[in-house]
Order: structure tokens, then C-alpha cells, then sequence
């Protein structure tokens, strides 16, 4: 078997086999893994290893070895998250990540620490079931594999021989201090044989350029990627969106292709027997989050460690950039000496010369002098076993949101380890310390050291941090507790997993990257011991585009797929839709509440490709269309197609079956009457409830074809229309005025246009508060506030400050359908909206709804409009009652999110 | 009878047949414009060994007095109904011109050719000059319009082409992330400078030269220039 990345950009050359997706992709596997770092990566080769069918997901690009040129401007966009802009909400910490594939693990500095033996206790009580015994023999197997070995004597540099230097001079009570070298995993470069271990260029952070680190990519990925006894497929730019579950059984993975800016190009379904969420604590958080998985405990317990740095100044240059950046580490006040709680590691570091600019204190020209003395700094970082107090929240538009504030033992712990990093620099012979504090930047001798504790102490704010280990948010604890079990399950369901930092129940205290690979290394055994237990795999096309469901193709693989797909001739006649006008519940008209589908033959709803040019996006939500047909004879129906909102076409045609070159049978759709008869429609029936069309200007068989289409008379909720959500709202058997108690929780509400649900417009968040229910929504973020009440047997309704009120009616207990409406009043009474709405659009105003109908016909030199059900806006609509008169409104959905 | 025949074959790059291939034979009208608006003069599904024919007569592509003789290209589409070839065009097809009226196709690739940059203009420049040529202007690789085509497609541009709005990108991303209250502004405004500042003149080599920073021990576009894997500081 040939195994691929795939992915959206191009590039000349790759290492790996490398194709660009062009088109939405559909795979039904036994596992599907997202994210290709430490965690993800190993899981996803030791079960392809095992015999599964493999698919990874990676967010980030696939970058080689060739094409990581040691420059920031380049390589940061590319290879971290965010380009490098990861901060917490506060802009207090920035936090690196790799997002590519490998992950973190190829923009590390290769630090290698097994999971301290305290730590290992310490997790145990907190319901981490794993021995110590299982932890030496993961960490063993994955040392093999990546080549894990202690820094050698001659790949010191400098930077770290003064930090060693410092270390020895450092005494407690007259004690020597606990510091040694590091392991790191460098190894034999698979692509130039002659370079057997690391070069020492001192670019790790933008990845190794020689393939001599063995981070995921070069180990366990290529390892896959290169084993023609597998089946594993790793998709690059593709972001996991959602994942899907029934019953406690997750069934896939709805996902995008973006392109470099994040935008959608194409989408992925993945089905898999099991599901592994591996994309580092703040993105698996998210996407449990925006799964509405695990409640309310998702995001929370997020440690960061985070680690100032402090630069020594030296009359002699250090060179700080050559050689391993971080190679020697202080461990006197860490976990790794018997630390219980807090404390921190002093650990070499340099960083090169954009980050350095950054972490330099200072602006301007005093900024520049600083920097001119680049070559003549030792560096070291403090890294702090903080308190697990921050949380991951989603944003209104599904991002996270990092919220951290320090706690006062962490202060405390930053606080004395730069005090003694200082000293140290200073032991050493530094005529200057740099600090990562904006108040006190420099000290000039070791008596300046108090003043920078104390400026720690009364602000902390101004303290520059970094981090690059991000833990927590799904942790791992006990059921009542953790989201997930000590095997990495999630609780509540049989073969969901995340195993990553995220599931660490308190911070480890090192460097992670060793323990989160041993833990994936564990997890993956565990997964192929009880590979009989998982539930068989559940097949759905997601949202992606399908000749089953065009409606989700974009307009290219819709013209793609009509060039090749065969009409149904035999289906001809069951074109004519129903005989009714309006929908009649049973017969023309059913909803599906298992699989939220809609079926409606009165007429055949059309659907624009879901592309995202700005034109299309117009019509997807103001032009959407319907086609009638009725039967002549056996060879010949009649139709109208007519657009939901402006009530202004109404194209009658004719519809016969032809024979049209290059394109087979299909039926042609001649239009009668003048303008619309200098266009055609040539149709192909995919089956009962499908159609996939072309739309041409000019004559039969010669015309200039348009665009493509297609039809439905069954389509998702997504794709409702405000006849559709009207049938819902006043259908007694298909919808209930909910209790108080059942809208309990956050909604999401999508406005429903005839042509689509808009994406998510407003919130709603339904709480008891001092014994009463209360109502807060945002509207797009921008516009907040609090609803008025009002619930009785026959009426869920909130108002507030407009003369707009909401009503809702509850479908499923995950699914509201809802109004926001005027008061019902004969059409006068509509008057003001109406004249409001008409001078937006400078349409003349007018006293009634049938005046206004007139005056618009005037203006566009249209006669016989009929009666609107719309005021020409997509989502704004009218509503009419025999007895109540007319309201109106607009038509929303709510989702449950929690 | 027909007017015109076109045969042929497809196969792959061993001479063996391919199956399940779709070929339509096109009439180009209008050089300017997209492919979809040329006349379909037939399709059809090519035969297990490889070979087609594809039959049509002259009203199918006589639209006008203009129209004389078709120039007739081939569209190859897989099952997924993706062009994965297109022929060159040959103009003026006479009927009886058996030699251009017979295709010998070989494909390397079942799959939808990819073409850089995603731009559907991009070819623009390619048609402009066939164009050009066409009408006599032999000179043209000598023009200003030959440097204007290689800068369309040159492929890629490079693999850092884009960082500028990637970069851009992100930085929205995290203005909806962050949560600012007025007494951040000092802080964030110092944080922007900072980053302008780094970013505008930390990443210039020019700058890494004037304070003694190695810089990269790679060229920038290492795929493309022979180089070495000797660091800087070594050779000295």
C-alpha cells in the first residue's frame, strides 16, 4: 500500500509522497486520529502498526526538513500556531505550539525528561491508574524510537557551559546544587546519510532543517508513511470541526480543508470504529467543546509553566545562538528534586534573533543598543510548576479562548527563580542582567535583586512570559471528576479518546513531550487489547459533497458530476411534485427528528454550489429558488420555478426528455414566456428526490451555460425553509411549548432564510437564578442583554425593549424552532416596519402591504405580483392567520450546545 | 454518414489501455472566455482497450456564419467526472483530415491536474500569448508580456509566498481570543510595536550582520541551491 499526505498547498517538491486534495474527501477507517504531534503521531503509527486503517488529521501544513530554511519570517507563519500570535487572553503569556505535521515535537528543543517518579505518585492519587512499572517500559520503547541520549560533552555550548558554570558555583548551606546535562532525541538523518547526530545550528525552534532531531515527523510519521504493510493516510490543513456520536458511541469526524489563511477549500468526513483526539490541551479542549462533549468540565485545570527569561551580559561574546539551544538544566528547585508542590527549573535556552527582539526589554534606540550586543548574552529560563488555574473557553465564533491569571504561588516561584537565576549570572562574572520584568529590565549588580522581587511581587503584570507546554483540560481523574479514565477514554463513551498534555490531571513539572508519548504508547496498547469491544463502524457522508446530496458540492464538482452521472429516465415521471400549493403534514410534508431531515414535494427546493465567492454567498442566502412540476402527459410535465424572496419571477416551462449532445438524455426545461424563454435548464434526475442541473442562456443546445445546480425534496434542517420551520412551529404533534426546565442551558440560534440557516447569529443561555428563570442572549457578539419571561402552558415568550417579541417551541430536546414577531394586528398596523423597511430601500412608502406590493411593482415595471409572503428581505417574512391577521418576523433555530 | 469521425486511443505510460475514462470532444469558440462555453460536439466512454471514437456532424458546431472548420480539443474525465487531460486544439479541422482527427492519448495520472496558483485567471497570459504568436508577433518571448507570463507561472512562487496574510490571519484569530479592558492598552500597544519593531527589522539579514548574529546556515530556498550541511562558525 502507497501511503500519502495529503493536503491544500503546493509545492514543488516534497519529501514524503505528497498530493493536494481537490475535492471533498470522504473515509471510513478504523481510527481516525487528529492531530500529528507527540500524541497523535505515536497512536496513529502503533494502530496502523497493529493492522488498523489509519487516517490522522493535522490542522497544520506538511513541512520538510528541505524546506525549513532557519529564517523566523518564514518559518514562524508556517510552522507554529498561529504564526507565533498564541497568547492568553490578556496578552500576558505567549504560548508556543507547532501546528504542522509532527506538531510541537518539531519546533521543540528536544528536551527529553522521563515523568518524574513523584509525579507518577502523585497522579496516582488522583486517579491516574498507571504504574511505575508501565511508565519505564513506554518511556524505554519510545526512547528507542526516537533516539533518546544524553547531551554530549563536546554538543555543550557555551550558553549552556555558563549556566553548568553558575550551577557550580550556586551553593545552598554550603551544598552543591543539583544540575546536570540533558537527553535529547537526535539521531541518524534519514535524508543525508553523513549527519549521524545533531549539527548544532541552534535553529530547533523552527524546525531541524538536516532531520537529525527525531521529532514525529522524522520518526513515527515517516516510519508509516514508508511501511507498504499499512494503511495510514495523514491529511494536512484540515482542521476537525466536530465530533459526532450517538448513544456513547462517537461515529466520525465532520472536518475542513483551509487554505494558508485558515479559509474553507474543501471538507472531510472521517468515519472511524474509534476516535482519537490528540491535538495538544487547548485545541482537543475546543474541539470537545464545540462537540458538546463532556460538560462543563472541559477546558477547565489548565497549567501552563510558565517561564520568564534572564540574560546575563558578558564582556566576552558567549554565542549564544551556536550550538544546542537547550542542553543543561538546574534542578535544585524542581520536581526532579523531590519538590511536592510548585517550584521551578532553571533551564538553558537561546532563543534566535526576531524571538530575542522580543524578549528583550526596552523600545527604540535603547532597544537597539541592547540587541548590538546579541553575541555577548548567556540566557536560561525559568520554568515554573504552576498551579492549574487557567481555562480554555470557546469563543463566539468556536475558537479557544485561553483564560490564565497567575496564582500567588506561581508568583512566588517566578519570583525566586529569577532572583537566583540573577545571582547565578552574576556568580559568573555578568557585569549586567537583562530580566523579563518591564518595570525593573535591568540590574546592574547583585544588590539590584531585591528590587526585582519586589516589583514581582506588587506586579506581576508586567512579568513577559512565555510557555510551550500547555496541560490540562480534559484531565484524567476519576468519573465524577475527569473527562477521561486512566486508559485516555472518555467517560460516557466506548471508543472516544484524547491522549495528550490535556488529560495531565496537575502539571508534570518537565518538559512533557517524553511523557506524553510514553502515555500515547500505553494508550495505543490498551486500544488494540480491546479492539473486539468497539461498536462496528457507522457509514454518513457528513456535510461533504456527494452526488447523494449535492446540495453540499460547489459549483465546479457539481458541473463535474453532471458531465459524468446518467439521468434516471425511468424516474421521469416522478418529477411532478404534489398537487397542493401549501404543505399538507403526512402527505407532502414530513419531518425526520432521528436524522433532522425534512422531506417536502411541494415543489423542488434549490440549492446554489456552497462556494464562498461573494456572488454566491448572496444567492445562498437571498436567491435561493423553488421549481413546481405537474404531468401533462407520459412525455411532458409543466413547471414554474419561482425564487422564495422577491416574489418577482415566475418562470412557467415545460419539461421533456431529449437526447442533448454530450451530455446524454436529460430533460430539457424550456421556458415559455418572454425574458425567461431565451434561457434553459438541462436536468438529471439522480434519483427520486435528486436532481443536479445546468442553467444556459441562448438557444436549445447552443446557449451559454450559466451555472450549475441542484434540487431536492429532502434536505437537513440546515436547509429549511420558513414554510418548513412555520410547520414545525404551529404543528401540535411535532412541536411543544417547552418547559422552563427544558430550556435550561446555551442555544445557538441560526436565522432561517427559504434559501439557508444562517450561520450563528445569536445566543442564548437559560439559567435559574434566585429561583427564576432568566434569559441572556447575545446577539453576534456586539448586542447583550436580558429577556423578559413570560412561560405558561400554551406560550414560551420573551420580550424585549423593540415591539418585536420571541416565541419558541421545542421539536427535540436539542432542537427549538422560534419567532421573533411583531404583535398579530391586520396589515395597517404592520405600517410603521413596513415604511421603515421601504425608506432603507428608498421604495416609495405605502399605507398597506398591497399599496407597497403595487409601489414596487411600479418602480421595477412589473405587473400582477402576487400577494408576498416576503418582504424581499431573506430572512424577514410574513405571516398571515385567517382569524389573527398578519405579523412580521423573523424565523430562528436553536441548538443545544449545553 | 457523419461529418467527421475522431479515433483513438488512451493508455498509460507502459502502453497498456485505461479503462473507464470519458472523452468529450470539444469545439473551441471563443479562445477568451472558459472552456464551458465551447460547443460539446460528442462524448463518449472509451472501450476496454483503450480506444474511441466519437462521431458529430457540422450543424453541432456551426453556430454562425463565422464558424468554418471546428478546432477540436479533447476533455478526458474520470469516473468523479474531473477533467484529468485536456488535448491541445487543432484549428480548422477538415473532415477529411484524418491525421487530425485522430488522438493518441497517453496519461500518467488518473488524477485532477493541479495548476498554481489557484487563480482562474492564471492562464490568461498563456492564451494572450498563444494569441500574440498566432497573429505574428514571433518577438514576444523578448517582451515585457514574457516576464509578466513567467511571473504567473513560475511554479511555485515559493513556499513562504503567503506568510505576510497568514500572518495577518492570525492576528484576527487572536483579537477575538483576547480580552482586553482599557488598562491593557498600554500592554498591548507596547506588545504590537515590539512585534512590528522585531519583525521589520530583525528579520533583515543586513541587520543580523550589524549585530553579530550568524544568521541561517541554509539558503533560503535550500530545495532549489546545491549547499552544504557545514555550519558557519565551523568552516571558520
Amino acid at each position: 500500500m502507497i501511503n500519502y499526505i495529503y493536503g491544500t498547498e503546493i509545492f514543488e517538491s516534497r519529501t514524503e509522497k505528497y498530493k493536494v486534495v481537490t475535492r471533498d474527501v470522504v473515509r471510513n477507517v478504523d481510527v481516525c486520529v487528529i492531530g500529528s504531534g507527540a500524541g497523535g503521531a505515536i497512536l496513529a503509527t502503533k494502530l496502523a502498526e497493529a493492522g488498523k486503517s489509519v487516517v490522522v488529521m493535522e490542522r497544520g501544513g506538511y513541512y520538510d526538513g528541505e524546506s525549513m530554511n532557519q529564517r523566523e519570517a518564514d518559518m514562524m507563519p508556517l510552522l507554529w500556531k498561529n504564526g507565533g500570535a498564541n497568547f492568553t487572553s490578556n496578552l500576558r503569556v505567549a504560548i508556543a505550539q507547532g501546528s504542522c505535521l509532527g506538531g510541537s515535537t518539531v519546533i521543540n528543543d528536544a528536551v527529553c525528561f522521563r515523568i518524574p517518579d513523584l509525579v507518577i505518585k502523585q497522579w496516582q492519587k488522583l486517579g491516574v491508574s498507571i504504574t511505575k512499572d508501565e511508565w519505564d517500559k513506554a518511556n524505554d520503547e519510545v526512547a528507542k524510537r526516537i533516539h533518546v541520549t544524553e547531551v554530549t560533552e563536546e554538543e555543550l555550548n557555551e550558553n549552556a557551559k555558563m549556566l553548568r558554570k553558575a550551577c557550580e558555583k550556586y551553593r545552598i548551606d554550603d551544598n552543591p546544587i543539583k544540575h546536570h546535562k540533558n537527553e535529547r532525541n537526535c539521531g541518524q538523518s534519514f535524508t543525508d546519510p553523513i549527519l549521524r547526530s545533531c549539527v548544532k545550528c541552534g535553529f530547533c525552534h523552527l524546525g531541524c532543517h538536516y532531520n537529525t532531531k527525531q521529532s514525529m515527523l522524522v520518526t513515527y510519521i515517516h516510519d508509516a508513511l514508508n511501511n507498504p504493510a499499512v494503511d495510514y493516510t495523514a491529511y494536512c490543513n484540515c482542521k476537525a470541526e466536530k465530533i459526532t456520536y450517538q448513544d456513547g458511541v462517537a461515529t466520525g469526524v465532520d472536518g475542513i480543508f483551509v487554505d494558508g489563511l485558515g479559509n474553507e477549500k474543501y471538507r472531510i468526513r472521517v468515519n472511524a470504529k474509534t476516535i482519537i483526539v490528540a491535538a495538544g490541551s487547548i485545541a482537543s479542549s475546543n474541539l470537545l467543546q464545540k462537540s458538546r462533549i463532556g460538560g462543563n468540565s472541559v477546558g477547565k485545570g489548565l497549567a501552563l509553566h510558565p517561564a520568564p527569561f534572564i540574560m546575563g551580559h558578558f564582556k566576552e561574546k558567549v554565542f549564544g545562538n551556536r550550538g544546542i539551544p537547550m542542553s543543561y538544566t538546574c534542578h535544585e528547585f524542581g520536581v526532579t528534586n523531590g519538590v511536592e508542590s510548585g517550584g521551578f527549573l532553571i533551564e538553558s535556552i537561546f532563543i534566535p534573533v526576531f524571538q530575542m527582539a522580543l524578549a528583550m526589554p526596552y523600545f527604540g534606540l535603547e532597544h537597539d543598543i541592547m540587541m548590538k550586543e546579541f553575541d555577548n548574552y548567556a540566557m536560561a529560563g525559568v520554568m515554573v510548576r504552576d498551579a492549574p488555574v487557567g481555562n480554555i473557553e470557546m469563543t463566539y465564533s468556536g475558537n479557544p479562548k485561553v483564560n490564565y491569571e497567575l496564582d500567588p504561588t506561581t508568583i512566588n516561584d517566578i519570583s525566586k527563580g529569577l532572583a537566583v537565576l540573577a545571582k547565578m549570572w552574576f556568580s559568573v562574572g555578568a557585569d549586567y542582567v537583562l530580566t523579563a520584568h518591564d518595570e525593573v529590565p535591568k540590574l546592574d549588580t547583585e544588590d539590584d535583586i531585591p528590587k526585582l522581587e519586589e516589583a514581582i511581587k506588587n506586579n506581576p503584570q508586567a512579568l513577559k512570559l512565555g510557555s510551550a507546554h500547555p496541560q490540562g483540560g480534559t484531565k484524567i481523574g476519576y468519573d465524577s471528576i475527569g473527562i477521561v479514565d486512566s486508559d485516555c477514554k472518555v467517560f460516557g463513551f466506548k471508543n472516544l479518546y484524547v491522549c495528550d498534555a490535556s488529560v495531565f490531571p496537575i502539571p508534570l513539572g518537565v518538559n512533557p513531550q517524553l511523557t506524553i508519548m510514553a502515555l500515547a504508547t500505553m494508550t495505543a496498547n490498551k486500544i488494540i487489547n480491546k479492539w473486539n469491544s468497539f461498536p462496528e463502524l457507522t457509514k454518513s457522508l457528513g456535510n461533504t459533497c456527494d452526488i447523494l446530496q449535492p446540495r453540499f458540492c460547489k459549483t465546479e464538482t457539481l458541473s463535474e458530476m453532471f458531465a459524468i452521472v446518467d439521468h434516471r429516465s425511468d424516474l421521469f415521471p416522478r418529477l411532478a411534485n404534489s398537487d397542493e400549493d401549501q404543505i399538507v403534514v403526512g402527505k407532502n410534508w414530513k419531518f425526520d427528528p432521528k436524522t433532522f431531515t425534512i422531506y417536502n414535494d411541494v415543489y423542488w427546493k434549490g440549492f446554489y454550489g456552497r462556494d464562498s465567492d461573494a456572488l454566491t454567498t448572496i444567492l445562498r442566502y437571498f436567491g435561493g429558488f423553488y421549481k413546481k412540476f405537474w404531468k401533462v402527459d407520459e412525455t411532458t410535465l409543466k413547471g414554474v420555478t419561482h425564487p422564495f424572496e422577491p416574489q418577482l419571477v415566475n418562470a412557467k416551462s415545460i419539461a421533456k426528455e431529449k437526447e442533448v449532445t454530450g451530455y446524454g438524455k436529460v430533460i430539457h426545461l424550456e421556458y415559455e414566456d418572454f425574458p425567461y424563454s431565451s434561457a434553459y435548464d438541462l436536468l438529471k434526475m439522480v434519483d427520486e428526490n435528486t436532481i443536479i442541473g445546468k442553467a444556459f442562456m441562448g438557444s436549445f443546445g447552443k446557449g451559454m451555460e450559466l451555472f450549475s445546480f441542484s434540487m431536492s425534496r429532502v434536505y437537513d434542517v440546515d436547509f429549511m425553509t420558513e414554510d418548513d420551520l412555520l410547520t414545525l412551529f404551529h404543528n401540535d404533534d411535532l412541536s411543544h411549548v417547552p418547559s422552563e426546565k427544558e430550556m435550561i442551558g446555551v442555544w445557538d440560534g441560526m436565522l432561517v432564510s427559504d434559501s439557508a440557516v444562517s450561520s450563528r447569529s445569536q445566543v442564548f443561555r437559560f439559567d435559574y437564578k434566585g429561583g427564576k428563570l432568566d434569559l441572556r442572549y447575545s446577539f453576534n457578539n456586539m448586542l447583550t442583554g436580558k429577556s423578559d419571561l413570560e412561560v405558561t402552558n400554551r406560550l414560551f415568550r420573551f420580550n424585549d425593549p423593540t415591539p418585536f417579541h420571541d416565541e419558541i417551541r421545542m421539536v427535540t430536546p436539542d432542537f427549538v424552532v422560534g419567532r421573533w414577531v411583531s404583535e398579530w394586528s391586520s396589515e395597517d398596523v404592520l405600517k410603521p416596519y413596513v415604511e421603515d423597511f421601504m425608506r432603507i430601500l428608498s421604495i416609495p412608502v405605502s399605507t398597506t402591504t398591497d399599496l407597497f406590493l403595487e409601489n414596487i411593482s411600479k418602480r421595477l415595471h412589473i405587473k400582477g405580483l402576487a400577494l408576498p409572503k416576503e418582504l424581499g428581505v431573506s430572512f424577514l417574512g410574513v405571516e398571515k392567520d385567517k382569524v389573527k391577521g398578519s405579523r412580521i418576523g423573523f424565523s430562528y433555530i436553536l441548538k443545544r450546545v449545553s | 454518414m457523419p461529418d467527421y469521425v475522431i479515433k483513438g486511443s488512451i493508455k498509460d505510460t507502459n502502453g497498456n489501455a485505461i479503462k473507464n475514462i470519458k472523452i468529450q470532444a470539444m469545439d473551441s469558440d471563443q479562445e477568451f472566455f472558459e472552456d464551458r462555453n465551447d460547443d460539446i460536439l460528442g462524448n463518449v466512454w472509451g472501450n476496454n482497450d483503450g480506444t474511441f471514437e466519437i462521431s458529430f456532424d457540422k450543424t453541432q458546431f456551426q453556430n454562425g456564419w463565422l464558424e468554418g472548420n471546428p478546432d477540436i480539443y479533447l476533455m478526458i474525465r474520470n469516473l468523479l467526472g474531473e477533467v484529468i487531460y485536456t488535448t491541445e486544439t487543432r484549428r480548422g479541422v477538415k473532415s477529411s483530415d484524418k491525421k487530425n482527427l485522430t488522438f493518441d492519448i497517453v496519461l500518467d495520472s488518473l488524477e485532477k491536474k493541479i495548476t498554481f496558483p489557484d487563480d482562474p485567471y492564471s492562464s490568461n497570459m498563456n492564451k494572450l500569448q498563444d494569441h500574440f504568436k498566432r497573429l505574428g508577433y514571433t518577438g514576444i518571448e523578448n517582451t515585457s508580456i514574457k516576464s509578466s507570463i513567467s511571473r504567473f507561472n513560475n511554479f511555485p512562487d515559493n513556499t513562504y509566498s503567503n506568510n505576510m496574510n497568514r500572518v495577518e490571519a492570525n492576528f484576527q484569530t487572536l483579537g477575538e481570543s483576547a480580552d482586553l479592558t482599557p488598562k491593557d492598552f498600554a500592554r498591548t500597544f507596547s506588545l504590537l510595536m515590539d512585534t512590528i519593531d522585531g519583525w521589520m527589522i530583525y528579520t533583515r539579514p543586513e541587520i543580523w550582520e550589524m549585530i553579530g548574529y550568524d544568521g541561517p546556515q541554509v539558503p533560503r530556498y535550500p530545495w532549489k541551491e546545491k549547499h552544504t550541511h557545514k555550519l558557519g562558525w565551523d568552516k571558520k
